[in-house]
């Protein structure tokens, strides 16, 4: 990836937009300090990856990303107890993500149940930065946008299937091969 | 959060997915299964043969069972929840990398001791149905068996931050044949019946890599080649070598190496990329 110069201040949104492969999760993923390019980025003032930093950010992976063998209740309250919050936060991003089959094994939840659930851990608290990968247009998830937005934290998000994403989130950004299409 | 109560945490929800897994339960159960078939086919003798029975067919439910379950659960300790977004999503956290893969392979390590506890438990009650009463050596050589077998996941469970899951499966099974293999060549050479360059060699790589643990009532078995395909008798230059039980020592440094490939572990997942 090149040539990709990125400025997300605090109460506003971003969405990359692109093809597969253009290289949309891969910024997602270095923003997290997860994987991809290296670079100079800064994350709510610390390096990507910073245990400080992840802590602030809820994190919706895209695809189907709970283990084999995990009920979905048990995952999100993994995340929500590594986050230092209890069930009841647990409980309440379920209920703000619209996810309503907390005791269904993961390899049995429907793609829209696992994306409303990948958007369940990005809701637990009231992180400063939303970071969405192929976030589905449910109501909940333009509520949870416009709920970041009153609170003042950032929404950064990227999807190949936009719809509506671009109004919602004031700004886009289109990928096109690693770079600025 | 502490780092403790993450390993904690992350571990709790690791056992729990691992258990569930299709290939744990019918691991776990057609061992048990066995188990119990060795006590209906022990309990036609009486005994010594019969107590002989039943640790034959359970060492063999420990030792090929216990491979099965060490080596699936340390193959897919990192690669495909790495790839598939599960590792990231722990790591989002904001918990450091190394304290999460510590979790993980504390979780797994735990769903390797409950898969022996299985068979260990079922052995003794099937014991003391056919009245071979509490089998304590059986017990011993099932923790030596953990033991082993936490060499083997934790082998696997390396390889898995950046390798396949086959690969890194075979791996650690051919490290589990590759230091039981050196303890019977060590105790060859101990006893004089292999070639003096060799014995060097073979000492040398005996000091330094992990060991596999024999357990006394192994021993007694291999000793009266009434053991099995789990424990054959050793014979090397076509003298028969009767491997002694480990050591103290041996149970510690084999214990050392644990951590050891457990810190690697955690620390080779810092570089890895997660989806």
């Amino acid at each position: 990836m090149s040539g990709i110069n990125l400025d997300l201040a605090s109460g506003k949104g971003l969405l990359i937009t692109g093809g597969r492969g253009s290289g949309k999760s891969s910024v997602l993923r270095a923003v997290m300090g997860l994987a991809g390019p290296g670079g100079d980025i800064t994350v709510l003032g610390l390096p990507p990856g910073h245990p400080d930093a992840l802590a602030r950010i809820g994190w919706a992976p895209q695809a189907w990303p709970f283990t084999y063998g995990i009920r979905a209740e048990e995952a999100i309250n993994m995340v929500a107890a590594l986050k230092g919050y209890g069930p009841a936060e647990a409980a309440q991003a379920m209920k703000d993500a619209g996810f309503t089959a907390p005791s269904t094994l993961a390899p049995l939840l429907e793609i829209e149940q696992c994306r409303q659930l990948s958007l369940a851990c990005a809701l637990i608290g009231t992180p400063d930065l939303l970071v969405l990968d192929d976030p589905w247009e449910f109501t909940e998830t333009e509520t949870a946008i416009r709920q970041a937005f009153d609170r003042g934290a950032a929404v950064l998000a990227a999807s190949s299937d936009p719809g509506g994403l671009p109004a919602l989130l004031g700004a886009s950004f289109h990928l096109t091969d690693g770079g600025r299409g | 959060m502490s780092p403790a109560a993450a390993i904690t945490t992350i571990a709790r929800a690791e056992m729990r997915a691992v258990i569930r897994r299709r290939w744990f339960f019918i691991t776990v159960t057609v061992g048990a299964a066995l188990i119990v078939v060795g006590t209906i086919v022990a309990g036609g003798s009486d005994g010594v043969p019969r107590s002989d029975s039943l640790r034959a067919w359970t060492l063999a439910v420990e030792v090929i069972g216990g491979l099965v379950v060490a080596a699936c659960l340390g193959a897919s300790a990192a690669n495909r929840d790495a790839d598939g977004g599960w590792l990231g999503i722990q790591v989002a956290t904001g918990i450091p990398r190394t304290t999460v893969m510590l979790g993980r392979i504390t979780g797994r390590a735990i769903a390797l001791v409950a898969a022996f506890v299985a068979w260990i438990v079922i052995a003794w009650v099937c014991g003391l149905i056919i009245g071979n009463g509490a089998d304590v050596p059986l017990t011993v050589t099932g923790l030596a068996g953990i033991e082993n077998m936490l060499v083997v996941l934790l082998v696997a469970a390396l390889c898995s931050v950046a390798l396949g899951p086959v690969s890194s499966g075979i791996t650690g099974v051919l490290v589990f044949v590759f230091v039981q293999a050196l303890v019977n060549m060590s105790t060859a050479a101990d006893a004089g019946v292999i070639g003096t360059a060799w014995s060097g060699l073979i000492r040398g790589l005996y000091m330094v890599f992990p060991r596999g643990i024999v357990s006394p009532m192994v021993t007694d078995l291999q000793a009266r080649d009434v053991a099995g395909m789990a424990a054959p008798r050793v014979e090397v230059n076509g003298n028969i070598v009767f491997v002694q039980p480990s050591s103290w020592g041996t149970i510690i440094w084999t214990l050392g190496w644990c951590v050891v490939l457990a810190l690697a572990t955690s620390g080779a997942i810092r570089k890895r990329a997660l989806s």
